[in-house]
Protein backbone atom coordinates (compact mmCIF):
# COMPACT_ATOMS: atom_id res chain seq x y z
CA UNK A 1 0.00 0.00 0.00
CA UNK A 2 3.08 2.51 0.84
CA UNK A 3 4.26 1.24 -2.34
CA UNK A 4 1.35 2.18 -3.95
CA UNK A 5 1.15 6.04 -2.85
CA UNK A 6 4.53 6.41 -3.45
CA UNK A 7 4.00 5.51 -6.97
CA UNK A 8 0.86 7.84 -7.20
CA UNK A 9 2.67 10.93 -5.28
CA UNK A 10 6.15 10.56 -6.88
CA UNK A 11 7.47 12.25 -10.29
CA UNK A 12 10.01 9.53 -10.99
CA UNK A 13 8.45 8.61 -14.35
CA UNK A 14 8.62 4.93 -15.38
CA UNK A 15 11.42 3.20 -16.15
CA UNK A 16 10.56 2.36 -19.42
CA UNK A 17 10.50 6.18 -20.01
CA UNK A 18 13.70 6.66 -18.39
CA UNK A 19 15.40 3.37 -20.49
CA UNK A 20 14.33 5.49 -23.80
CA UNK A 21 15.76 8.86 -22.55
CA UNK A 22 19.13 6.97 -21.67
CA UNK A 23 18.78 4.83 -25.13
CA UNK A 24 18.44 8.38 -27.12
CA UNK A 25 21.42 9.42 -26.10
CA UNK A 26 23.94 6.01 -26.22
CA UNK A 27 22.50 5.78 -29.68
CA UNK A 28 23.71 9.40 -30.65
CA UNK A 29 26.92 8.04 -29.28
CA UNK A 30 26.66 5.15 -31.63
CA UNK A 31 25.89 6.54 -35.05
CA UNK A 32 27.83 10.04 -34.67
CA UNK A 33 31.66 9.53 -34.73
CA UNK A 34 32.30 11.43 -32.13
CA UNK A 35 35.16 10.44 -29.68
CA UNK A 36 34.92 9.89 -25.73
CA UNK A 37 37.13 13.71 -25.38
CA UNK A 38 35.07 14.88 -28.41
CA UNK A 39 32.14 14.47 -26.63
CA UNK A 40 33.00 16.09 -23.38
CA UNK A 41 34.57 19.08 -25.57
CA UNK A 42 30.81 19.23 -26.86
CA UNK A 43 29.16 18.77 -23.90
CA UNK A 44 31.44 21.74 -22.16
CA UNK A 45 31.20 24.10 -24.71
CA UNK A 46 27.25 23.46 -24.79
CA UNK A 47 27.08 24.21 -20.64
CA UNK A 48 29.23 27.03 -21.65
CA UNK A 49 26.60 28.81 -24.08
CA UNK A 50 23.54 27.48 -21.68
CA UNK A 51 25.47 29.42 -18.87
CA UNK A 52 26.41 32.62 -20.63
CA UNK A 53 22.05 33.30 -22.13
CA UNK A 54 20.95 31.54 -19.73
CA UNK A 55 22.10 32.35 -15.91
CA UNK A 56 20.45 30.42 -13.36
CA UNK A 57 19.04 32.82 -11.04
CA UNK A 58 20.93 31.38 -7.58
CA UNK B 1 14.88 -23.44 -56.96
CA UNK B 2 17.51 -20.98 -55.53
CA UNK B 3 17.60 -20.72 -51.79
CA UNK B 4 17.51 -17.02 -50.28
CA UNK B 5 19.98 -16.66 -47.51
CA UNK B 6 18.48 -15.02 -44.35
CA UNK B 7 21.59 -14.41 -41.34
CA UNK B 8 20.01 -13.53 -37.89
CA UNK B 9 22.06 -11.40 -35.56
CA UNK B 10 21.88 -9.13 -32.58
CA UNK B 11 25.17 -8.09 -31.73
CA UNK B 12 24.35 -8.32 -27.96
CA UNK B 13 24.75 -12.50 -26.86
CA UNK B 14 22.00 -14.24 -25.56
CA UNK B 15 19.06 -12.40 -26.65
CA UNK B 16 17.72 -15.10 -28.43
CA UNK B 17 19.47 -15.70 -32.04
CA UNK B 18 19.33 -19.33 -31.67
CA UNK B 19 16.21 -19.74 -30.51
CA UNK B 20 15.14 -17.55 -33.16
CA UNK B 21 16.98 -19.23 -36.16
CA UNK B 22 15.62 -23.08 -35.03
CA UNK B 23 12.23 -22.17 -34.42
CA UNK B 24 11.92 -19.79 -38.19
CA UNK B 25 13.79 -22.80 -39.70
CA UNK B 26 11.31 -24.92 -38.18
CA UNK B 27 7.85 -22.60 -39.36
CA UNK B 28 9.19 -22.74 -42.73
CA UNK B 29 10.10 -26.01 -43.46
CA UNK B 30 6.64 -27.05 -41.66
CA UNK B 31 4.86 -25.57 -44.66
CA UNK B 32 6.56 -27.39 -46.93
CA UNK B 33 9.84 -25.51 -47.87
CA UNK B 34 13.09 -26.78 -48.13
CA UNK B 35 15.41 -24.94 -45.07
CA UNK B 36 19.08 -25.28 -44.28
CA UNK B 37 20.08 -23.77 -40.84
CA UNK B 38 23.33 -23.21 -40.49
CA UNK B 39 25.65 -22.69 -37.28
CA UNK B 40 27.77 -20.21 -37.66
CA UNK B 41 28.72 -19.87 -33.78
CA UNK B 42 32.68 -21.78 -34.53
CA UNK B 43 33.83 -23.12 -30.91
CA UNK B 44 30.57 -22.22 -29.31
CA UNK B 45 28.06 -24.46 -30.91
CA UNK B 46 23.82 -24.37 -29.49
CA UNK B 47 21.34 -24.75 -32.36
CA UNK B 48 22.04 -28.49 -32.79
CA UNK B 49 20.69 -29.03 -29.12
CA UNK B 50 17.97 -26.44 -29.61
CA UNK B 51 16.87 -28.62 -32.73
CA UNK B 52 17.30 -31.62 -30.78
CA UNK B 53 20.07 -33.08 -33.14
CA UNK B 54 23.59 -33.00 -31.21
CA UNK B 55 23.64 -37.10 -30.87
CA UNK B 56 22.93 -36.89 -34.82
CA UNK B 57 26.92 -35.03 -35.95
CA UNK B 58 29.21 -37.09 -37.30
CA UNK B 59 30.74 -33.82 -39.91
CA UNK B 60 30.49 -30.19 -39.31
CA UNK B 61 30.60 -26.53 -40.72
CA UNK B 62 34.69 -26.68 -40.81
CA UNK B 63 34.91 -30.70 -41.76
CA UNK B 64 32.95 -29.44 -45.31
CA UNK B 65 34.90 -26.15 -45.87
CA UNK B 66 38.15 -27.80 -45.33
CA UNK B 67 37.04 -30.51 -47.59
CA UNK B 68 36.98 -33.80 -45.53
CA UNK B 69 33.48 -34.59 -46.46
CA UNK B 70 30.91 -33.78 -48.87
CA UNK B 71 28.25 -30.55 -47.81
CA UNK B 72 25.87 -33.02 -48.22
CA UNK B 73 27.23 -35.11 -45.14
CA UNK B 74 27.63 -32.50 -43.05
CA UNK B 75 24.00 -31.84 -43.43
CA UNK B 76 21.35 -33.41 -40.80
CA UNK B 77 18.33 -33.83 -41.10
CA UNK B 78 16.09 -32.86 -38.30
CA UNK B 79 13.72 -35.26 -36.46
CA UNK B 80 10.06 -33.97 -36.68
CA UNK B 81 10.17 -31.92 -40.15
CA UNK B 82 11.41 -33.70 -43.25
CA UNK B 83 12.64 -30.33 -45.28
CA UNK B 84 14.20 -29.15 -42.14
CA UNK B 85 17.93 -29.51 -42.43
CA UNK B 86 21.49 -28.52 -39.51
CA UNK B 87 24.82 -27.84 -40.88
CA UNK B 88 26.62 -27.88 -37.22
CA UNK B 89 29.45 -25.45 -36.82
CA UNK B 90 32.42 -26.91 -35.32
CA UNK B 91 33.08 -27.07 -31.59
CA UNK B 92 36.98 -27.79 -31.52
CA UNK B 93 37.83 -25.13 -33.75
CA UNK B 94 37.64 -20.84 -33.28
CA UNK B 95 35.94 -18.24 -36.05
CA UNK B 96 39.28 -18.16 -37.84
CA UNK B 97 38.65 -21.47 -39.56
CA UNK B 98 36.54 -20.01 -42.12
CA UNK B 99 36.43 -16.97 -44.01
CA UNK B 100 33.33 -14.86 -45.45
CA UNK B 101 34.37 -16.02 -48.93
CA UNK B 102 34.30 -20.00 -47.45
CA UNK B 103 30.48 -18.89 -46.38
CA UNK B 104 29.47 -17.55 -49.58
CA UNK B 105 30.99 -20.59 -51.34
CA UNK B 106 28.85 -23.11 -49.38
CA UNK B 107 25.61 -21.26 -49.85
CA UNK B 108 25.76 -21.13 -53.48
CA UNK B 109 26.43 -24.49 -53.50
CA UNK B 110 23.66 -24.97 -51.41
CA UNK B 111 21.10 -22.80 -52.94
CA UNK B 112 19.94 -24.65 -56.05
CA UNK B 113 18.80 -27.32 -53.73
CA UNK B 114 16.69 -25.21 -50.81
CA UNK B 115 14.18 -22.31 -50.37
CA UNK B 116 15.87 -21.24 -47.10
CA UNK B 117 19.44 -20.81 -45.60
CA UNK B 118 18.72 -19.62 -42.62
CA UNK B 119 22.15 -18.43 -40.57
CA UNK B 120 22.58 -17.84 -36.83
CA UNK B 121 25.44 -15.43 -36.31
CA UNK B 122 27.35 -15.23 -32.97
CA UNK B 123 27.26 -12.58 -31.18
CA UNK B 124 29.56 -9.88 -31.38
CA UNK B 125 31.04 -7.24 -34.87
CA UNK B 126 34.22 -9.56 -35.47
CA UNK B 127 34.88 -12.05 -38.16
CA UNK B 128 32.10 -14.63 -37.19
CA UNK B 129 29.68 -12.18 -37.78
CA UNK B 130 31.81 -11.03 -40.61
CA UNK B 131 31.50 -15.12 -41.50
CA UNK B 132 27.97 -15.24 -40.77
CA UNK B 133 26.34 -11.93 -42.64
CA UNK B 134 28.76 -12.22 -45.96
CA UNK B 135 26.01 -14.63 -48.23
CA UNK B 136 23.14 -12.87 -46.78
CA UNK B 137 20.76 -11.40 -49.02
CA UNK B 138 18.69 -10.42 -46.26
CA UNK B 139 19.51 -9.87 -42.37
CA UNK B 140 17.40 -10.06 -39.35
CA UNK B 141 18.39 -8.47 -36.42
CA UNK B 142 17.03 -9.54 -33.28
CA UNK B 143 16.58 -7.42 -29.39
CA UNK B 144 15.08 -7.53 -26.14
CA UNK B 145 13.42 -4.66 -25.19
CA UNK B 146 16.19 -3.64 -22.16
CA UNK B 147 18.76 -0.71 -23.11
CA UNK B 148 21.76 -3.06 -23.39
CA UNK B 149 20.33 -5.17 -26.47
CA UNK B 150 18.76 -2.09 -28.10
CA UNK B 151 22.06 -0.62 -28.02
CA UNK B 152 24.12 -3.35 -29.71
CA UNK B 153 21.22 -3.95 -31.93
CA UNK B 154 22.07 0.31 -33.11
CA UNK B 155 25.86 -0.51 -33.48
CA UNK B 156 24.94 -3.91 -35.61
CA UNK B 157 22.20 -2.12 -38.38
CA UNK B 158 25.33 0.43 -38.32
CA UNK B 159 27.53 -2.45 -39.71
CA UNK B 160 25.17 -4.13 -41.65
CA UNK B 161 24.04 -1.32 -44.07
CA UNK B 162 27.68 -0.07 -44.08
CA UNK B 163 28.56 -3.85 -45.65
CA UNK B 164 25.62 -2.93 -48.10
CA UNK B 165 23.25 -5.98 -46.88
CA UNK B 166 20.29 -3.49 -47.41
CA UNK B 167 18.45 -2.54 -44.42
CA UNK B 168 17.63 -5.08 -41.85
CA UNK B 169 14.58 -5.98 -40.75
CA UNK B 170 13.77 -6.00 -36.78
CA UNK B 171 12.51 -8.74 -34.52
CA UNK B 172 11.74 -7.99 -30.69
CA UNK B 173 11.99 -11.18 -28.46
CA UNK B 174 10.73 -11.88 -24.91
CA UNK B 175 8.15 -8.98 -24.35
CA UNK B 176 6.28 -9.11 -21.60
CA UNK B 177 3.28 -7.37 -22.30
CA UNK B 178 2.50 -7.05 -18.60
CA UNK B 179 5.55 -5.05 -17.85
CA UNK B 180 4.78 -2.83 -21.18
CA UNK B 181 1.49 -1.95 -19.76
CA UNK B 182 3.04 -1.05 -15.81
CA UNK B 183 5.53 1.39 -18.72
CA UNK B 184 8.35 -0.62 -17.14
CA UNK B 185 9.19 -2.13 -19.99
CA UNK B 186 10.30 -0.44 -23.37
CA UNK B 187 7.36 -1.45 -26.30
CA UNK B 188 7.52 -2.59 -29.22
CA UNK B 189 6.89 1.07 -30.74
CA UNK B 190 9.56 2.65 -28.61
CA UNK B 191 11.88 0.39 -29.87
CA UNK B 192 11.11 0.53 -33.10
CA UNK B 193 11.30 4.32 -32.91
CA UNK B 194 14.54 3.85 -31.38
CA UNK B 195 16.31 1.61 -34.28
CA UNK B 196 14.29 2.83 -37.35
CA UNK B 197 13.82 -0.26 -39.39
CA UNK B 198 11.26 -2.66 -40.66
CA UNK B 199 9.39 -4.74 -37.92
CA UNK B 200 9.24 -7.80 -39.11
CA UNK B 201 7.76 -9.42 -35.27
CA UNK B 202 7.33 -9.77 -32.18
CA UNK B 203 7.85 -12.63 -30.24
CA UNK B 204 6.15 -12.59 -26.40
CA UNK B 205 8.15 -13.69 -23.33
CA UNK B 206 6.71 -17.43 -22.67
CA UNK B 207 8.37 -20.15 -20.65
CA UNK B 208 7.39 -22.63 -23.37
CA UNK B 209 10.61 -21.31 -24.66
CA UNK B 210 12.58 -22.92 -22.03
CA UNK B 211 10.20 -26.35 -22.09
CA UNK B 212 10.73 -26.95 -25.32
CA UNK B 213 13.95 -26.17 -25.79
CA UNK B 214 14.80 -28.87 -22.71
CA UNK B 215 13.58 -31.11 -25.12
CA UNK B 216 14.95 -30.07 -28.26
CA UNK B 217 11.48 -29.34 -29.96
CA UNK B 218 11.18 -25.85 -31.75
CA UNK B 219 8.01 -24.19 -29.87
CA UNK B 220 7.42 -22.93 -33.41
CA UNK B 221 5.75 -26.50 -33.59
CA UNK B 222 3.56 -25.82 -30.93
CA UNK B 223 0.78 -23.24 -32.60
CA UNK B 224 -1.36 -23.14 -29.05
CA UNK B 225 1.98 -21.43 -27.15
CA UNK B 226 1.93 -17.63 -27.74
CA UNK B 227 6.06 -18.22 -28.75
CA UNK B 228 5.06 -20.80 -31.26
CA UNK B 229 2.44 -18.57 -32.83
CA UNK B 230 4.64 -15.71 -33.00
CA UNK B 231 7.47 -17.91 -34.95
CA UNK B 232 4.63 -19.10 -37.46
CA UNK B 233 3.09 -15.40 -38.04
CA UNK B 234 6.88 -14.14 -38.66
CA UNK B 235 7.86 -17.52 -40.73
CA UNK B 236 4.62 -16.50 -43.17
CA UNK B 237 5.97 -12.80 -43.32
CA UNK B 238 9.09 -13.89 -44.50
CA UNK B 239 7.64 -16.24 -47.35
CA UNK B 240 5.46 -12.64 -48.45
CA UNK B 241 2.58 -13.18 -46.58
CA UNK B 242 0.75 -9.92 -45.23
CA UNK B 243 0.10 -11.43 -41.15
CA UNK B 244 -1.05 -8.64 -38.68
CA UNK B 245 0.81 -8.51 -35.58
CA UNK B 246 -0.96 -10.83 -32.66
CA UNK B 247 -2.68 -9.09 -29.79
CA UNK B 248 -0.12 -9.74 -26.74
CA UNK B 249 -3.11 -8.45 -24.34
CA UNK B 250 -5.31 -11.00 -24.52
CA UNK B 251 -6.64 -12.41 -21.71
CA UNK B 252 -3.26 -11.53 -19.73
CA UNK B 253 -4.41 -10.41 -15.95
CA UNK B 254 -7.30 -9.29 -14.68
CA UNK B 255 -6.82 -5.62 -15.52
CA UNK B 256 -6.44 -6.64 -19.39
CA UNK B 257 -9.44 -9.25 -18.99
CA UNK B 258 -11.50 -6.08 -17.77
CA UNK B 259 -10.67 -3.66 -20.24
CA UNK B 260 -11.06 -5.74 -22.94
CA UNK B 261 -14.61 -6.46 -21.74
CA UNK B 262 -14.93 -2.46 -21.98
CA UNK B 263 -13.07 -2.45 -25.31
CA UNK B 264 -10.35 -0.40 -23.98
CA UNK B 265 -7.75 -2.79 -24.55
CA UNK B 266 -6.93 -1.94 -27.73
Amino acid sequence: MANFIQKIFSREPNSADRAKDRLRLVLINNRTDLSATGMEALKDDLLEVLEYNFLAPF
Amino acid sequence: MSAKVITITSGKGGVGKTTATANLGAALASTGQRVACIDADIGLRNLDVVLGLENRIVYDLVDAVEGRCRLKQAMIKDKHIPDLFLIPSAQTRDKTAVSPSDMIRLCDELRPDLDWILIDSPAGIERGFKNAIAPADQVIVITNPEVSAVRDADRIIGIVEAEEKGAPKLLINRLNPEMVRQNNMLSADDVVDLLAIQLLGIVPEDKNVIISTNKGTPIALDGKSPAGQAYQNIARRIMGEDVPLMDLDKGSGLFGRISSVFGSGD
